[in-house]
C-alpha cells in the first residue's frame, strides 16, 4: 500500500498504479505472496526496474538473510 | 511555480541587451518572424531550466546550449551570455531573482536561497512543459496513439507508468522465449528416450515393458514401478572398461541412425510444411513492411518523421511538401500496432513449430557425427558437418528473430528452403556410417542389453530434468504474462480516470473556444497499454481523430485546450505560469477572443506570456484584458537585436530622428508606427476596408477607411444619444466628432488620393519643420482615439464582433458609446 514516507519521485498517479498492479497480483492465485511482496517493494524504490531485477524479485529470491 | 516581474537578457540568443518589465502579470510579446520573440522564451527555459529545447531537443543535431546560446558575436564568451529573472513565488509570498550564465548553464543562482524557494524552482525545472511553441502543442493533436500515449505521459509526468510497461514486457518476452526454448528441449529429449527404447510412444506399462525386457536378458529383477527416481540399470554390473572416452554402443547407434534416415525416407511432414510455409509468408509480408517496421519500432524514425510534419516545409531543408499527403504517405507505411503484434503472435507460433524440427534434425545429425568420430578409424564426415551447419545456422536465424524483430533476412533466408532432405554427399554420409556401425562386432545379448539400460538411464534422467525446466519456464511464463496484464489493467484504469477528468475539462475548455459553432463538442481519450487514442466530435456526425475533419485553427484550439488541462491536472493549484510561444497562429480571428477569455477565466491566477508575430492577435490580449502589458519587437539587427517597439514612446524615437534631421528615418518609423496601429483600429472599428486577398495591406490600404469609419461611428453615437433623448451626450459626441474632423484634417490622409504631394509617400521629401506638423497631427489624432482615462488608455472597439454593432467602448468602460437606436 502506499505509504506517507513514499519515495520522492514517484509521483501519486505512479504510486496509484503500483497499489492497484499489487492488489491485482494478490488476488491472483497463480502469482506467490512472497513474490509480490518482493517485487512491490522493488517498485516502490522510485526508480523503474530492470527487467532482471523484475525477474529476481518474482522467481529468484535472495538466500535467507540477504534480503 | 512562479510569477515572472522582469526578464534581464544579456548576449543570448539574437539578444544584445533586453529588459522586460513583466510586473507578475500576463505578457504579450509581439513582432513579425526573426525579431527575437522566441529569443525571449528561450532566456526564460533557460534561466529556469539551465536548457533550451531548441538546441538540445529532438533534431538539434550538433547544436549545444554552451556553444549556441550566446550571441552570435559573443559565442567565444559564454560568460558574457546571461539571464535573469525576478519573479514572486505566490505560494511562499516571497520575491526571488534566479540568475543563470551559459558559461555554466548547471549551476543556478537564487536569491535569497533557501530550502522552500530552492524546492519551488526545482519543482520547475521538472516542467519544462511550461514553455511551448506551437509545434510542441500541436504535436499532442496530431501525433499517432502510441506517440501521443508517451507524450502525454511525459506531460502528465507519467513516464515512469510507461517505462515500467517497456521493462515487464521485455521482462514477459523473455521469459516466453525461455519456456519455449524450454518446450523445444523436453520435445527432443522425449524423441531420444523414445529412439533409445524403440517405442513410440510414453506409456509408461511400454517403457516398463521395454526396460523389463532388457532386464530379464540380465537375470536382474523386474521393475514394477515408473517414477522419478526409478533406476533403469539397477544391478547392471559396471563396464570392466573405465576408458572415459564415448562408448559408441552399436544397439542405440543404429536405432539413432535408423531413426534419422526413416525421417529423411517419408519427407517433411506435413505440418512442417504448413508452419514453413505460414511463417515464410508472415516473414516476407513483414518484411515488405522491413524498413517501417526496423525505423518504426526500433529507431522510431517515421513516427519522429510524422511528429516532424506540422508546417509547409521541410524543418531541415526547407522544401515545401504537401504536410497532409505526406502524413498519409508516412501512416501507410506504418503497420498498425495491433496488426504487427497480431502477426508477430502467429509468427512465433510457426516459427517455434519450425525450430522444434530445426532442434531435433540438429541433435540427430550431432549423433551421427559423433559416432562417425567414434569409429575405428573415424570416418570423415564433412559433408555432414556442412549440413549441420547449415541447421545450426537455420536454428540460430529464427531465434535471432524472435528476440530482435528487426532481424528480418536471415530468418526470411533460413525459412526459405527446406532442410528436411540433406544432399545426396550429406545422405551418402549416414548411410556410409550406418553400414560401418552395423558392421561392428555383434555384442552379445547381455552386453546390447546392458548398453540399451544405460543409455536409457541417462536419457531418462535428461527427459525428466527437461521436463522440469520446461515445467518451470512454463509456469514462470505464465506468471509474467499475467503479471503484465495486470500491469496493463491497472494502468489502463487509473489512467482511464485521469483521462476523463483531463478529457472533461477538454472539451469544456474547447467549447468555451467554440460557443458559437461547437458548443456541444465532446472528445474522448482511449487508454490502452502503451497507446492513447483521442478523437473528438465533429458538430455531431460522430467522434473523429482531430486532424480527419477539423480545420488547422481548431486543431490549434484543441492542442492549446489539452495542454491547459493537462497542466491543470497535473499541477492544479501550482500551475501559475506558463510561456506559449506563437501556439495560436492557425486559430481565427472569430475565436481569439474566446481564447482570451478562456485564459481569463479560467486560469485566473495563471501568468501567461504570449508571443505572436500578429500585431491584432496582440491587440485582442489588450482589448479582452488578458494582458496589461506588452513588447513589440519592431525589427532586428544581428548588431542591436530586437528592436524594441514600445508604443509609448514611439513618438519620442521619433522626435529623435527629426532633432538630428533625419526626416527619412523619422518618417519610416512614423509608416511603420501607422500601418501597425491602423490594422488594430481596423479590426477595432469593424471598418470596411477594400479587401485584399494577399492579406497585405499598406497604409493607403487602411488609414483613410479607418477614420472615415471612426467619424462615423461617433456619427453613430450621436444619432443614438438623440434617439434617446441624452442631450449631454450627444453635445459631448457632437464635439468629440468635430474635434475628430478637425484632427483628421491636419493629417492630410482624406487628401491623399487627390493630393499627391501630401501623401505617406512623400514625407521623406518634407522639409523638418513640415514633417514636424504631421508627426504632431497623427499623435493628437491617435490619443484622441484612445480612453482618456490615464490607467487605460485603450483604443475604442466596437461590439459586438460580428452583427448589428451595440456600443464603442474601451478597456475600462470609461468610454462607453451606444450605438443602438432600437431595442
Amino acid at each position: 500500500m502506499a505509504s506517507e514516507d513514499e519515495p520522492e519521485g514517484l509521483s501519486p498517479t505512479v504510486s496509484q498504479v503500483i497499489e492497484q498492479f499489487v492488489a491485482a497480483m494478490c488476488a491472483d492465485d497463480e502469482i506467490g505472496d512472497d513474490a509480490i511482496d518482493r517485487l512491490e517493494k522493488l517498485l516502490r524504490q522510485g526508480t523503474v526496474p530492470k527487467p532482471d531485477e523484475i525477474n529476481a524479485a518474482l522467481f529468484n529470491p535472495p538466500p535467507d538473510g540477504d534480503a | 511555480m512562479i510569477r515572472v516581474k522582469n526578464i534581464h537578457i544579456e548576449e543570448f540568443r539574437g539578444i544584445r541587451d533586453l529588459d522586460l518589465d513583466l510586473d507578475a502579470k500576463n505578457f504579450g510579446i509581439c513582432g513579425p518572424n526573426g525579431t527575437g520573440k522566441s529569443g525571449v522564451v528561450d532566456a526564460i527555459e533557460f534561466c529556469i531550466t539551465g536548457d533550451v529545447t531548441r538546441l538540445s531537443g529532438q533534431g538539434s543535431g550538433d547544436l549545444s546550449v554552451k556553444a549556441h546560446a550566446p550571441h552570435v558575436d559573443q559565442h567565444a564568451h559564454p560568460e558574457k551570455a546571461n539571464v535573469t529573472i525576478t519573479a514572486d513565488i505566490p505560494s511562499l509570498g516571497k520575491a526571488v531573482t534566479i540568475h543563470r550564465s551559459v558559461k555554466n548553464p548547471k549551476k543556478v543562482n537564487i536569491t535569497p536561497y533557501n530550502e522552500d524557494v530552492k524546492t519551488v524552482i526545482e519543482e520547475l525545472q521538472t516542467h519544462p512543459e511550461f514553455a511551448l511553441s506551437r509545434r510542441e502543442i500541436i504535436k499532442y493533436i496530431i501525433t499517432p496513439p502510441g506517440k501521443r500515449s508517451e507524450d502525454v505521459q511525459t506531460l502528465l509526468r507519467l513516464d515512469h507508468i510507461e517505462k515500467l510497461r517497456k521493462s515487464l514486457t521485455t521482462f514477459n518476452n523473455k521469459r516466453k522465449n525461455e519456456a519455449d526454448a524450454a518446450e523445444r528441449t523436453y520435445v527432443q529429449a522425449e524423441i531420444d528416450f523414445k529412439n533409445g527404447l524403440k517405442i513410440d510412444t510414453l506409456e509408461r506399462s511400454l517403457v516398463l515393458e521395454k526396460i523389463n525386457e532388457k532386464r530379464a536378458i540380465l537375470g536382474l529383477p523386474v521393475i514394477t514401478k515408473l517414477e522419478k527416481e526409478t533406476s533403469f540399470k539397477a544391478g547392471v554390473a559396471a563396464p570392466k572398461d573405465k576408458d572415459k572416452k564415448p562408448v559408441l554402443r552399436k544397439a542405440t547407434a543404429l536405432a539413432d541412425i535408423s531413426a534419422l534416415q526413416s525421417a529423411i525416407k517419408e519427407g517433411e511432414p506435413a505440418p512442417l510444411v504448413e508452419n514453413r510455409q505460414s511463417a515464410k509468408s508472415l516473414l516476407e509480408k513483414l518484411k515488405g513492411d522491413e524498413k517501417t517496421l526496423i525505423l518504426a519500432r526500433q529507431h522510431g524514425f517515421i513516427k519522429t518523421g510524422l511528429d516532424l510534419v506540422t508546417d509547409g516545409v521541410c524543418p531541415l531543408c526547407d522544401t515545401e511538401w504537401n504536410a497532409d499527403d505526406l502524413r498519409k504517405h508516412l501512416r501507410k507505411k506504418l503497420l498498425t500496432a495491433e496488426e504487427i503484434e497480431k502477426l508477430l503472435a502467429q509468427l512465433r507460433v510457426s516459427i517455434n513449430a519450425v525450430l522444434q524440427s530445426l532442434s531435433e534434425r540438429t541433435q540427430a545429425v550431432e549423433r551421427v557425427i559423433q559416432y562417425s568420430q567414434n569409429l575405428k578409424p573415424p570416418i570423415e564426415q564433412a559433408a555432414l558437418a556442412a549440413y549441420l551447419k547449415q541447421l545450426k545456422d537455420g536454428e540460430r536465424a529464427l531465434t535471432g528473430f524472435l528476440k530482435d524483430h528487426s532481424e528480418i533476412e536471415p530468418a526470411v533466408q533460413s525459412i526459405a528452403g527446406s532442410w528436411w532432405s540433406p544432399s545426396p554427399d550429406q545422405q551418402a554420409c549416414i548411410v556410409e556410417c550406418h553400414e560401418v556401425v552395423k558392421a561392428l562386432p555383434d555384442t552379445s545379448a547381455e552386453d546390447e542389453a546392458r548398453e540399451i539400460l544405460i543409455v536409457a538411464q541417462e536419457r531418462y534422467e535428461r527427459l525428466l530434468s527437461a521436463t522440469k525446466t520446461a515445467k518451470k519456464q512454463k509456469s514462470r511464463s505464465a506468471v509474467a504474462r499475467e503479471v503484465l496484464r495486470h500491469y496493463n489493467d491497472s494502468c489502463t484504469s487509473v489512467l482511464e480516470a485521469i483521462y476523463d477528468d483531463v478529457v472533461k475539462d477538454f472539451s469544456n475548455f474547447y467549447s468555451v473556444i467554440n460557443r458559437e459553432d461547437e458548443e456541444k463538442f465532446v472528445g474522448k481519450l482511449t487508454s490502452a497499454p502503451a497507446k492513447l487514442s483521442f478523437d473528438v466530435d465533429f458538430y455531431g456526425r460522430g467522434l473523429f481523430p482531430p486532424s480527419a475533419y477539423h480545420s488547422e485553427g481548431h486543431q490549434d484550439g484543441m492542442g492549446l485546450c489539452l495542454y491547459l488541462a493537462l497542466m491543470k491536472h497535473t499541477l492544479g493549484n501550482k500551475f501559475t505560469f506558463a510561456v506559449l510561444d506563437d501556439v495560436l497562429m492557425s486559430v481565427d480571428t472569430g475565436h481569439r477572443r474566446e481564447v482570451c477569455r478562456l485564459l481569463k477565466s479560467e486560469f485566473p491566477k495563471t501568468q501567461f506570456i504570449l508571443t505572436t508575430h500578429d500585431r491584432v492577435w496582440l491587440q485582442y490580449m489588450k482589448t479582452e484584458n488578458l494582458i496589461s502589458r506588452s513588447q513589440s519587437f519592431g525589427g532586428w539587427t544581428v548588431d542591436s537585436g530586437p528592436r524594441v517597439w514600445d508604443d509609448h514612446d514611439i513618438w519620442t524615437e521619433i522626435q529623435t530622428e527629426l532633432d538630428k534631421d533625419d526626416i527619412a528615418k523619422a518618417a519610416w518609423l512614423l509608416r511603420r508606427y501607422l500601418e501597425y496601429t491602423a490594422t488594430i483600429l481596423a479590426d477595432n472599428l469593424r471598418a470596411r476596408v477594400e479587401f485584399r486577398g494577399d492579406g497585405h495591406y499598406d497604409l493607403g490600404d487602411l488609414l483613410p477607411y479607418v477614420l472615415k469609419q471612426c467619424r462615423k461611428r461617433l456619427e453613430d453615437g450621436e444619432k443614438s444619444a438623440a434617439h434617446w433623448d441624452r442631450k449631454e451626450e450627444k453635445k459631448t459626441l457632437a464635439a468629440k466628432r468635430a474635434k475628430a474632423k478637425e484632427l483628421i484634417a491636419k493629417t492630410n490622409v482624406e487628401q491623399w488620393a487627390i493630393n499627391p504631394s501630401v501623401h505617406f509617400n512623400e514625407w521623406a521629401n518634407l522639409q523638418s519643420h513640415e514633417f514636424q506638423e504631421v508627426v504632431d497631427a497623427f499623435k493628437e489624432l491617435l490619443e484622441n482615439l484612445r480612453c482618456e482615462n490615464e490607467h487605460c488608455k485603450s483604443y475604442l472597439y466596437i461590439l459586438p464582433r460580428k452583427g448589428s454593432v451595440e456600443e464603442m467602448r474601451c478597456n475600462c468602460g470609461a468610454t462607453n458609446i451606444n450605438l443602438k437606436k432600437a431595442a
